[in-house]
């Protein structure tokens, strides 16, 4: 194929790519981000008050598995992380909404929906894996998991919304990698769920937002 | 316009990257705004304004500007001329590859 060739049929890719990425596309507003990461950072800390029967930072550990931990403990970190996932989806899509609002653009049409069923495969499989390891007493697992699904899951979103939602996914790929290699589990976990989120809402909403 | 002068200059104007993704986005769309087409294209304010610029010069889309409350909104369409053009640069790329191979 001459190079000539090759520059056309990209062109042609490019061309129809950007056909179906603008109808499907899923734009997600920076606000969302920044209070996403107030909320897990705020659950974090939350389990630091309560009645827990180990030190937080063990529950993040990956060598903290064939424990059985008490039933009192599974519901206070389920509750928290529970919180934590629902608020953060209804933030996300409260703000997307009204950022969809202002450019008169639904949110939720025939083609979006069908992205975000497509892209959230990673998440649903992700959760349901982490409850098979919490069945078998492998709760160190987890936390690690929630950032390398939820990272994968962004990196598909990506292709349907902002570039800047890959990097972000990039990031929590890196950070489970981080913490399975160097440990403080609990720091990259804040990190990529809440500091990051911070950063990457603001420079979201400044870019794009306003 | 000669047909040959319509061709040289519908070329020019989709030599550029962005202006054909501008178009692309256009063409199946309705009316997209300034900030839309930026998220899509991922291109600067100033850039993106300057490609639209050439584009509106040789009429192939139309500019919309009204108020959303308070902040302005700019949103644009692809007009008949611009669809047109698009669709014959289109057909001549799949035409080009078609007898090269």
């Amino acid at each position: 194929m001459t190079k000539e060739t090759e520059n056309h049929l990209d062109t042609i890719m490019d061309i129809k790519s950007l056909m179906e990425k603008s109808t499907s596309f899923f734009s997600i507003s920076g606000l969302s981000g920044i209070y996403i990461g107030i909320v897990a950072l705020l659950g974090l800390g939350s389990l630091f008050y309560l009645p827990l029967s180990l030190p937080v930072e063990d529950y993040f550990d990956i060598h903290t598995v064939n424990v059985t931990l008490p039933f009192s403990d599974i519901v206070y970190l389920a509750g928290a992380a529970l919180s934590v996932l629902i608020i953060s989806l209804g933030i996300g899509f409260y703000f997307s909404k009204k950022k969809s609002e202002k450019s008169g653009r639904e949110l939720l049409n025939k083609s979006s929906i069908r992205v975000l069923v497509q892209t959230t495969g990673p998440l649903v499989y992700g959760g349901l894996f982490c409850f098979a390891l919490a069945f078998n007493n492998m709760f160190g697992f987890i936390a690690v998991l929630t950032l390398l699904f939820y990272g994968f899951t962004l990196l598909n979103i990506s292709k349907h919304s902002l570039i800047e939602i890959k990097f972000l996914g990039l990031s929590q790929i890196t950070l489970a990698f981080v913490a399975v290699i160097f440990g403080y589990e609990l720091v990259c976990w804040g990190i990529g769920f809440g500091v990051l989120h911070v950063i990457y809402g603001i420079l979201m909403y400044r870019k794009y937002d306003r | 316009m000669t047909d040959k002068s319509i061709i040289a200059n519908i070329n020019k104007t989709f030599e550029s990257r962005i202006r054909l993704g501008i178009m692309s986005v256009l063409i199946v769309n309705d009316w997209v705004s300034f900030s839309e087409l930026k998220e899509l294209l991922d291109v600067t304010d100033g850039n993106l304004s300057s490609h639209i610029a050439g584009l509106e010069k040789v009429e192939f889309i139309e500019i919309k500007k009204q108020f959303v409350g308070k902040r302005p909104n700019t949103s644009f369409r692809v007009t008949n001329t611009g669809r047109k053009a698009f669709q014959e640069h289109l057909n001549a790329l799949e035409e080009l590859l078609k007898n090269r191979n």
